[in-house]
């Protein structure tokens, strides 16, 4: 072959695989287009059909939560019962099929959650695959390991989400049938005609776009129809836009730094609160995240029942952060405060944060450790203060409390079973709380327990709340809805109609 | 020439062993434990220990290092680069879909190269110390100075947010191809331009161009019939080689334009610890760069026969 | 027999002939203003300019403007004062990288030259590999699983790129070797490492100062090219690449913030460029000659 037709090879490939793509452009009119933040099919999901459950409106759970979060609602049951201290009965509804036409039964249901939990152990759930029994055409038991008064929370979880246990493509009995998947391929969702009620006519195609400046750029142009996860720093551009409509929504997750207790510097008191005293949230949501945001003032949204929000005060107060300061040990070491590499927010944060410490006399030094290794080093001790984005997707979130501040819960597990220490958590007595919050089948005796937990934590100074988070999303002109839930996740897609 | 293919098929070999092996010990000593990091990921909320243990036992995690390399070296052999951490797929498969959105970038900036470089070399060497020289030299020297990734945004910035009809990421249209190809194109142009300028500059003074002007042939018909054909020859050499130029500019354009191909592929890889998709990546881009070596020092001897590849092996 | 007692003999000529050429020629002479001027600003700018993390977030995203020349950044901070200081940071970085790719270089490349045989086969084998292999790539991979710091964008940006030093080297420790004076030397009972430095260093200097001065304008890109994919400088450290991502959050709303560091690191490179390409025709010298 001579040079030139080795040339003229290549370039005819190229031309092939350009007029290849043109073709395959998408052409139909009536879809609305979906910008997640992630691939609809990035990940290990053979259990739900190659889809991940977070972020299609393709299956359902038992419960749902409401967009308020206040309570738990029927979804594929209509009404469940404690049998008693570790066995529930739901009862299904009688009028639901899957898209392959196969209808919903407890035994199906029984099997559907028994392969979820077969294929992957949820941790937050005290759930194992031989949980679940049918003991009626439409009655299904549920025995838990221990005492789980969250178990109908945490089955709306979408991890919890009903899949055929036979298919392998996404058999659910949602509102939308997925039209092929193909990994790390935008996913379509068609409406499904036998639903228990109306869908509206577009189909939705889910894509995927990793960076929030892209989503954003994409949405102004048109390329899309919906956008979730702005980047705040655009939101005032978008919202003059009269093209486009753009909202927020506060999420039960908290941005806040923790603490560590058991480190030399911060294991005095005095330290820890000149550091919370120090930050003034106010002005970081005003100004550094655009208003877009909550100042922050419990370790647990506002939006989660039991969170204490509305009793504790502002932790804002630059004079007795110095009184603090002067009463402590603190003799100008310098604090290791590590960030998530990813998040660009936190990190502006962070560094503001820095610098009023550092007019307060307190040196501290940021490291961004990528995700991958920042929890390791946050549970292994290895830093003072650590910014951690926690919250709940979940219709219970009883969990957050056991993980963050319990001595066994993940945070603290690795600390305390090897040194006997911790990172965050305040003790025996904070441990004896958050386990009779953890059990307790009455609301009330719940609530008043893990409200304690927090005046707790935040009287020890281990955690320095900054921000409720803010969904922004966006939606293009001739879209109408959705509407909006506490939890992106759990968005009603059929309230989005064009 | 037996004998010169054996030698460097055995030293590709040993390149293609020495790779694998310093990628797979390289990830090996990353701090954080990607078993943990991955389950977190899944599941939204700390893994168990059983969870942990369950996850290195079934990716082999927990064998000493020497057992590890060597199985996944003798899966590799046979195209099985493993399973992803992380995607739930296989390696193979990621490599797969990846691939292609970079071979339409390199294809796509090559064209922007060569269709900027051929008309601004000519030029510059033609009309040599003139105005349209310092110009083209000039662009060639930009071309090779303005960072991959400034660029890019500086294009969002004027053409793709005025004029919506260019988007401004993604994949799989030929409008999507625009911005990426024009500002990986653009370096390689600068690079081509100035071997262009130079190789016809020595073209034009050589004794049979010299010839063809003085027998009267008019200066168009002396560059373009005799010059160019031969000072053309290292150049399309070099667009050739332009493989790791490619690949070093997608690492960045890709980020920058959000296309989902083998560069920003690696770069997810690395900050998510996939270390299989990332020795996959590395070992695949190896295996690209000896192949196409080999390919360009066999077309020397083809094109040039005074080389001698004994000597030069 | 002088010659050997006489090591800066080279020098001199090379200097005075530098300083023509680069009187002749223009663009070298505006490159190598370029790299002085943003050299003195490194050296001198921080003192001058105050503290870079200083700033009011009540002042924060202001556009070009009489109080802040080029704006300021999402913490108010002025993005003068960061690039002045980015200025060091970058350019220290640069110079580190370049003088350790020099160093590992120069010794493979010594090594090779006058070891010959196996020796001599096996480490070019590794340089020719190094000088083909996409080296962003490589880099990438070494500074992301080491984590992301300065100190391994350095360590990954040196060891992928001494391949194109350890070449120059070795082919003048070639040509000194066949020269009829080292056969004098020997005879003259002068040893193998005294030969070297009095012979070949002077040789080589002219070549090497060359090679260095284009590869620092690669080396500033691929730097502030893993510092904008987030493995460099960390937080609030102004370096330029890191400074170009920061503000591509902002890209709409205030794009002086990935304007100006990305046009300063242009306008730097440029500067190396010009002046590594003025050098060149000064020292009528090509080390890129060996390394195609």
């Amino acid at each position: 072959m001579s040079r030139r037709q080795l040339i003229s090879g290549v370039a005819g490939a190229g031309i092939a695989s350009i007029a290849g793509c043109l073709s395959a452009r998408d052409t139909a009119d009536e879809t609305v287009r979906i910008s997640l933040g992630s691939e609809p099919t990035e990940g290990d999901w053979e259990a739900y059909g190659g889809v991940v459950p977070y972020h299609t409106p393709f299956h359902e759970t038992l419960t749902a939560a409401p967009p308020d979060l206040q309570t738990v609602e029927p979804q594929l049951a209509s009404d469940w019962e404690a049998f008693d201290e570790t066995t529930w009965r739901f009862s299904l509804q009688d009028d639901v099929t899957f898209h392959d036409g196969s209808e919903l039964t407890a035994s199906l249901a029984a099997d559907a959650l028994s392969a979820i939990l077969e294929a992957r152990p949820i941790g937050f759930t005290r759930l194992t695959p031989d949980s679940f029994r049918a003991v009626d055409e439409y009655e299904l038991e549920i025995e838990t390991t221990q005492p789980e008064p969250a178990t109908p929370g945490n089955l709306a979880h979408p991890l919890m989400s009903l899949q055929h246990p036979e298919a392998d493509e996404p058999v659910g009995t949602g509102p939308y049938v997925a039209e092929g998947v193909t990994p790390d391929q935008p996913v379509e969702a068609v409406r499904f005609d036998e639903y228990r009620e109306t869908v509206p006519e577009p189909s939705l195609v889910f894509e995927g776009v990793s960076d929030p400046q892209t989503r954003s750029l994409r949405l102004e142009s048109g390329e899309t129809d919906v956008a979730l996860d702005l980047p705040r720093g655009s939101y005032e551009e978008l919202a003059a836009n009269d093209d486009l409509e753009v909202r927020t929504e506060t999420e039960p997750r908290t941005g806040m730094v923790m603490v560590n207790r058991y480190r030399e510097a911060t294991s005095d008191r005095d330290l820890r609160k000149a550091l919370q005293y120090g930050v003034d949230q106010q002005e970081l949501v005003a100004e550094v995240l655009d208003g877009v945001g909550e100042p922050a003032r419990s370790p647990f949204s506002k939006r989660i029942p039991w969170s204490a929000h509305d009793e504790l005060s502002a932790h804002t107060d630059t004079d007795r952060a110095r009184e603090y300061l002067e009463a402590s040990a603190y003799d100008g070491e310098e604090l290791r405060f590590i960030i998530d590499g990813n998040q660009s927010e936190q990190q502006l944060i962070a560094q503001e944060m820095q610098r009023r410490y550092d007019e307060l006399g307190i040196d501290v030094a940021i490291e961004q450790v990528e995700s991958a290794a920042f929890f390791s080093e946050y549970t292994g001790g290895e830093a003072d203060l650590a910014f951690v984005e926690l919250g709940s997707i979940n219709g219970a979130a009883d969990y957050l409390v056991f993980v963050m501040y319990h001595s066994e819960g993940g945070d603290n597990a690795d600390q305390y079973e090897s040194e006997g220490t911790g990172v965050v958590n305040p003790g025996e007595e904070v441990d004896e709380l958050i386990e009779r919050g953890d059990t307790a089948f009455d609301e009330d005796v719940k609530h008043e327990a893990y409200r304690e937990v927090q005046r707790r934590v935040m009287d020890d100074g281990v955690t320095i709340p900054i921000y409720y988070k803010e969904y922004v999303i966006g939606t293009g002109a001739d879209v109408d809805g959705p509407e909006l839930h506490a939890i992106p996740h759990m968005t009603d897609w059929t309230t989005l109609t064009t | 020439m037996y004998r010169y293919l054996l030698k460097r098929f055995a030293s590709s070999v040993v390149v293609l062993g020495a790779v694998s092996l310093v990628t797979y010990a390289l990830v090996t000593v990353a701090p954080g434990d990607p078993a943990e990091t991955i389950l977190r990921e899944q599941l939204h909320s700390q893994p168990s220990d059983e969870q942990v243990a369950q996850f290195r036992a079934e990716h082999g995690l927990d064998e000493p290092f020497h057992v590890q390399y060597v199985s996944w070296l003798g899966d590799a052999v046979t195209g099985d680069l493993g399973q992803s951490y992380f995607h739930g797929r296989t390696v193979h498969e990621l490599i797969a879909a990846h691939l292609p959105a970079t071979i339409e970038l390199a294809v796509a900036a090559t064209v922007v190269a060569v269709a900027i470089s051929v008309p601004a070399g000519i030029a510059s060497a033609v009309y040599r110390r003139t105005p349209l020289d310092y110009v083209s030299q000039a662009g060639a020297l930009f071309g090779v100075s303005v960072p991959n990734f400034w660029l890019g945004y500086l294009l969002i910035l004027v053409i793709a947010v005025p004029f919506s009809a260019v988007p401004t990421s993604g994949a799989g249209s030929v409008t999507q191809l625009v911005l990426p190809a024009v500002t990986l194109g653009t370096g390689l142009a600068a690079v081509i331009t100035r071997l262009l300028r130079a190789s016809l500059l020595e073209t034009l003074e050589e004794p049979y161009v010299r010839t063809a002007r003085s027998k009267g042939l008019r200066e168009r018909v002396v560059i373009c019939r005799h010059a160019l054909r031969s000072a053309l020859i290292p150049v399309v050499t070099v667009v050739g080689l332009q493989f790791a130029y490619v690949l070093n500019g997608a690492v960045i354009v890709e980020v920058v334009f959000d296309r989902p191909g083998l560069g920003s592929l690696l770069v997810d890889a690395v900050f998510a610890r996939d270390f299989p998709v990332v020795q996959g990546v590395v070992m695949v881009t190896a295996v690209l760069f000896v192949v196409t070596n080999l390919l360009v020092d066999l077309s020397y001897r083809y094109l040039d026969p005074r080389i001698d590849l004994e000597a030069s092996a | 027999m002088s010659a050997i007692d006489d090591p800066g003999r080279v020098e001199p000529v090379a200097r005075a002939s530098v300083r023509r050429a680069l009187r002749r020629n223009p663009a070298s002479l505006a490159g190598g203003i370029v790299v002085a001027v943003v050299a003195i600003v490194a050296v001198v700018g921080p003192a001058l300019v105050g503290d870079p993390n200083a700033g009011a977030l009540s002042n924060r995203l202001q556009p070009p403007s009489a109080a802040h020349p080029f704006g300021t950044d999402p913490l108010g901070r002025d993005v003068l004062t960061r690039l002045v200081h980015g200025a060091r940071i970058t350019l220290a970085v640069a110079v580190a990288i370049t003088l350790v790719r020099l160093v590992i270089g120069f010794v493979v490349g010594l090594v090779a030259g006058l070891f010959g045989g196996l020796v001599d086969e096996a480490l070019m084998r590794v340089v020719d590999f190094l000088l083909a292999f996409p080296g962003i790539v490589l880099a990438l991979v070494i500074a992301g699983v080491l984590g992301p710091s300065l100190r391994n964008v350095l360590l990954a940006l040196a060891v992928v790129g001494w391949g194109s030093y350890a070449r120059v080297v070795r082919s003048s420790v070639l040509s000194v070797r066949e020269e009829p004076f080292v056969d004098a030397a020997k005879l003259a009972g002068i040893s193998r490492v005294r030969l070297v430095w009095t012979h070949f260093v002077p040789n080589v200097a002219g070549p090497v100062v060359v090679l260095a001065t284009l590869d620092l304008g690669g080396v500033v890109l691929a730097a502030a090219g893993l510092s904008f994919l987030g493995l460099g400088a960390q937080p609030p450290t102004p370096e330029w690449g890191a400074m170009v991502a920061d503000g591509a959050d902002y890209l709409r709303s205030a794009p002086w913030l990935v304007n100006v560091p990305g046009i300063a690191i242009a306008a730097l490179v440029v500067g190396f460029n010009l002046l590594g390409d003025g050098l060149r025709d000064a020292l009528d010298t090509d080390p890129t000659e060996v390394n195609r």
